[in-house]
């Protein structure tokens, strides 16, 4: 019998606490809901948001100074405690908006918190193998929860498009790893990051490899050419789950290409393309092709979809930023803007998908239709969804108008003037059909065919109350945005 | 000795992965695959990594494969349906990107240089990877069984029959 | 390569095969003189040859040339290429995982040591698993290619049971791979040499009782027999090789006999000890009350051989036995069997293999 020694030290394990108290209450809360025969989904619902509170208080009082730990699998710095705390708040908003469609079964709520235990491993990842199997984690309980609804058929084909088009991807991202690992002969990080530095300039096997990554990453951020899944998932899934999808997997995306960025900065320039360049081209490809396509759109779903992808190219400009300078007071800007530009965009959407499934629930269907003279009868979710649309354009005094604000501060002090350009042109187009809806909302009344009533609708406790927790931070981040980006530098720098 | 290995296992592992995508009929497609997987096999064993030739082939081509076929079987398609729905000009932009993405990544594997060619024949053994499963890479070890766990319950829940009164007749499940 | 080595594993290679195809012929006159005796009457024993009747022992030699020289026969319209490959995708695994079983003790010949191995690579147990799993596909493209719709029901049924007797299977024998460190068969065997309070001897059996009794309805049902038979029972519902007749048939048959042959040596190298005798050192018997018989080496060797054969044997007979005593299993019965009792209980065998293991240390 061969000895092999196993050097685990259990002192390892306590800055891995959240992701173990996630672990432990996942698994009692799938014994409860073996046991419990009524009133399953409410329950694990409830269980499930006081687990993510406790959650968010660990995550908040964490050491952000403890580096790599776990034999380096797995790190935990600032960036790491920022996603810890931004993960358990928007599943928190998220499971509150799941809650009146599923109310007979816990299951949903299960694949949610098994999905937000992916995205809080990929935010402390170290290591290749961690960052996949973080990804997969993520990925996995997204199929399943898209294809939700048996019975329509547009669940089941948005589960399947996201499946073969997940799979495919995955196979694209290990194809990178697999070059890069060649090249450098180790799974770490940081360690990768260091060898590639040492090649010479233009290796081939490491742009390839490097592309293939980011085709890889950029399929969970739905970045151009990665982004056909996107309209067809966002409107085919039952609405909360694609509340759940337009900020959760794609912010874990954006954690997974923040752990990537040193190997994206040490692509040097070469054949005509750089690390700088390959990002600052496909920000504007998105922003691009987000914003044009949900021009024509009729159904608020997939125009919300569209105006996803749009804001990925938005925060891809920042993350080109990032890229070009390692670090530095540029990058230390950088960084900050898209960290704040994630929680803004965390409250704006997910505030608009809770309006646009509450009308769905109420009134039958997502087509603008069915919004159309909503502003008259009921108040407070029309003025939410405008305060929301708003902001997605950003305007001022919205928190969307500072998010983008901070952004454009950081592309113009790289001197990046197209991207600018192309950054704020899109902007302006995208007022065009986020106005539209707001048009229809007050201006407009109530269009005979599509069964809206004058009568207010029903607004239950629940939605109400998420309603305002996610269009105060939206309006008072828009006036005073200080405390929240002074305790983002404060935790990353 | 080595080589001619290599060349007959590499020419049969293209060959048959051409015949997954040209058939028609899905199984013989399937079942082009696992002889696929068979090569690589050979080729985990001719680098050393007996363990994961092992796994390839106790996973790859004796689980999931199986369940493929098991899947295709019930489906009980016919080879001879039609499944064409692109022109000729998708198929030849189809296949001029793919050989443009060979000639890519063929230009990137061959300008690396300083492989090491010898192999540790203590690397592949059943014991030194159980040592990196457990003291490297052992967090990723365990947490993939939570995930399969999600997986899991993701897929009873998806298919299991709903008891409750909001699905009034279940008229066989997808 | 070096030549000593090189005619050793020819010569190991012929052997097996051969031994392993005879001791698979025999066993078809064995299980119908067995059930014969088991159910009270005398069993076949009409083949003669010139008058000649060895109790029946041509039997065999009959049904080889009744089956070699019937008509072949490929089904209208079903897939001409499948349905030839089938019975070759069925019987090549099973003579394959034999390479990896020991037949006897390492043998000095010529100055190198010759495990008798045909493959004696580092992940012997694993070997088998990869080739038992591919197994089914025989079952399932025979079902398939038969162009027959009650035979794909028959290969799905088929599939769906050796994959859930394949997982049992497996996590069984990881209890015993606990205990002895090893995958390699060989080296299972020399753990397995040693005694306890001077006197039991080590043998499998006695370290992993429940990892034995798992085994043994694992293997049995992975291999298709009574009580296990519902993919391929004929007469009631039917199986998946019902389209086949002739050689074809026969093939498929023959394979299922060899994986008797195969499971049986399975147990005995991994829970009875192999080729050990008890008591039996390179010198001779030792007894534990200290008397001593010497022996010849080349006796001892082929004491040992013989004890590996009489284990393989005593298995086989065992298998005969519980074919002839219990009724079939209905499906749902089968598959409840497999997941819900013997699954839970090998998980159960390997957490008190695992901490057995760290409290003795």
């Amino acid at each position: 019998m061969s000895e092999t020694v196993i050097s685990f030290n259990p002192g390892d394990l306590i800055p891995f606490l959240p992701e173990l108290v996630l672990v432990g209450g996942l698994l009692i809360l799938l014994i409860v809901d073996l046991i419990i025969h009524r009133n399953k989904g409410n329950t694990i619902a409830a269980a499930g948001g006081i687990l993510l509170v406790v959650l968010t208080i660990i995550a908040l009082t964490g050491n952000e100074k403890i580096g790599a730990y776990l034999f380096n699998a797995v790190v935990q710095d600032g960036v790491t405690l920022f996603f810890r705390v931004f993960f358990a708040i928007s599943a928190l908003i998220a499971i509150g908006i799941m809650v009146s469609s599923f109310k007979k079964e816990g299951e949903p709520f299960i694949l949610v918190l098994s999905s937000v235990l992916g995205m809080f491993l990929l935010a402390g990842s170290n290591d290749l193998v961690t960052l996949f199997v973080a990804i997969e984690m993520v990925s996995i309980p997204s199929y399943v929860l898209a294809g939700y609804k048996r019975k329509d058929p547009r669940s089941g084909e948005a589960a399947l498009k996201y499946v073969i088009f997940g799979a495919f991807s995955s196979g694209l991202l290990l194809y990178g790893f697999s070059l890069l690992y060649g090249l450098t002969g180790n799974t770490g990080l940081p360690e990768m990051a260091a060898e590639l530095t040492k090649l010479s300039s233009g290796s081939p096997a490491q742009i390839v490899g490097l592309i293939l990554v980011l085709a890889g990453i950029g399929y969970k951020i739905a970045m151009v050419p990665m982004h056909f899944w996107c309209p067809d998932v966002y409107e085919g899934s039952p609405t909360p789950i694609t509340a759940f999808f337009s900020v959760l997997p794609k912010a874990a995306g954006f954690a997974a290409l923040f752990r990537l960025m040193p190997l994206f900065a040490t692509l040097k320039p070469a054949y005509g393309l750089s690390g700088v360049g390959l990002i600052t081209m496909v920000s504007a490809l998105t922003m691009t092709f987000g914003n044009l396509g949900a021009i024509w759109q009729d159904s608020v779903k997939r125009l919300l979809a569209y105006s996803s992808i749009a804001h990925a190219g938005y925060i891809l400009m920042g993350f080109a930023v990032i890229v070009s300078m390692p670090e530095g007071e540029l990058y230390n800007l950088a960084v900050t803007a898209v960290l704040f530009y994630l929680v803004v965009y965390m409250f704006m959407n997910l505030g608009a998908f809770l309006v646009v499934d509450w009308v769905e629930r109420h009134l039958g269907g997502d087509s603008i239709g069915y919004f159309k003279g909503l502003g008259k009868g009921n108040p407070l979710p029309a003025l939410a969804l405008a305060v929301f649309l708003f902001s997605l354009t950003g305007l001022p005094p919205l928190a969307g108008f500072i998010g983008k604000f901070y952004l454009f501060a950081a592309v113009v002090k790289a001197k990046m003037w197209a991207l600018a350009m192309i950054g704020i042109a899109n902007a302006v187009v995208s007022l065009f059909y986020y106005v539209r809806i707001i048009r229809d909302m007050y201006l407009h009344d109530p269009s005979p065919e599509f069964d809206n009533s004058e009568a207010p609708l029903k607004l239950g406790k629940l939605t109400a109350v998420l309603t305002l927790v996610t269009v105060v931070p939206t309006v008072i981040l828009g006036i005073w945005w200080g405390p929240l980006a002074e305790w983002i530098k404060l935790r990353i720098f | 000795m080595e080589l001619t290995l290599f060349i007959i296992t590499a020419l049969v592992a293209l060959g048959s992965a051409i015949m997954v995508i040209t058939r028609k009929s899905p199984i013989i497609s399937v079942l082009f695959l696992v002889l696929t997987f068979f090569c690589l096999a050979v080729f985990y064993v001719m680098l050393g990594a007996q363990f994961i030739a092992a796994m390839q082939i106790i996973v790859y081509a004796g689980a999931i494969m199986v369940l493929f076929l098991f899947v295709l079987m019930l489906l009980n398609l016919r080879g001879d349906q039609n499944w064409e729905v692109s022109g000729p000009l998708r198929k030849w932009l189809g296949w001029i990107a793919a050989g443009g993405v060979l000639l890519v990544v063929i230009t990137a594997i061959q300008s690396v240089t300083g492989f090491n060619t010898e192999l540790d024949p203590a690397v592949g053994t059943v014991s030194s990877i159980g040592d990196a499963l457990f003291n490297r890479f052992l967090l990723p070890f365990e947490i993939v069984s939570v995930m399969l766990l999600g997986a899991i319950i993701g897929v009873v829940a998806m298919v299991k029959r709903k008891p409750s009164t909001e699905d009034e007749e279940e008229g066989g499940e997808a | 390569m070096d030549m000593v080595i090189f005619i050793a594993s020819l010569v190991k290679m012929s052997i097996a095969v051969s031994v392993v195809m005879g001791l698979a012929t025999l066993l078809t006159w064995v299980e119908r003189k067995q059930s014969a005796v088991m159910q009270d009457r005398l069993g076949a024993n009409r083949a003669d040859i010139f008058g000649i009747r060895i109790i029946g022992l041509f039997q065999p030699i009959a049904d080889a040339i009744k089956m070699i020289t019937k008509e072949d026969f490929v089904p209208p319209f079903a897939n001409k290429w499948l349905h030839t490959l089938a019975p070759v995708i069925s019987f090549a695994p099973v003579l394959m995982v034999f390479a990896v079983i020991p037949f006897g003790p390492p043998i000095e010949v010529a100055g190198h040591t010759i495990t008798m191995q045909i493959a004696d690579i580092n992940i012997g147990l694993l070997y088998v698993f990869a080739f038992g799993g591919l197994a089914i596909y025989g079952a399932v493209i025979a079902g398939w290619s038969s162009n027959n719709k009650y035979t794909l029901i028959a290969a799905v049924r088929a599939s769906a049971q050796m994959i859930s007797y394949e997982v049992c299977l497996g996590l069984s024998l990881i209890g015993a791979i606990m205990i002895y460190g090893t995958l390699d068969m060989t080296t299972m065997i020399q753990q397995q040499s040693g005694y306890w309070f001077g006197w039991i001897p080590r043998w499998g059996l006695l370290m992993q009782p429940l990892g034995a009794l798992l085994f043994l309805p694992a293997a049995i049902a992975e291999n298709k027999r009574v009580p296990f038979d519902l993919p391929e029972c004929e007469s009631e519902i039917l199986g998946y090789f019902t389209e086949y007749s002739g050689l074809r048939s026969g093939m498929f048959m023959f394979a299922e006999f060899i994986e008797i042959v195969f499971v049986s040596a399975l147990f005995s190298v991994i829970f009875l000890g192999g080729w050990q005798v008890p008591y039996l050192t390179w010198e001779g018997f030792s007894f534990p009350w200290g008397g001593t018989i010497y022996l010849n080496i080349w006796l001892v060797k082929a004491l040992e051989f013989g004890s590996l054969f009489f284990k393989i044997a005593v298995m086989i007979y065992f298998c005969i036995l519980v074919r002839w005593t219990l009724p079939r299993f209905r499906y749902d019965q089968l598959m409840k069997l497999g997941w819900k009792y013997l699954l839970p209980l090998a998980i159960v065998n390997l957490l008190i293999t695992g901490i057995v293991l760290v409290v003795l240390g």
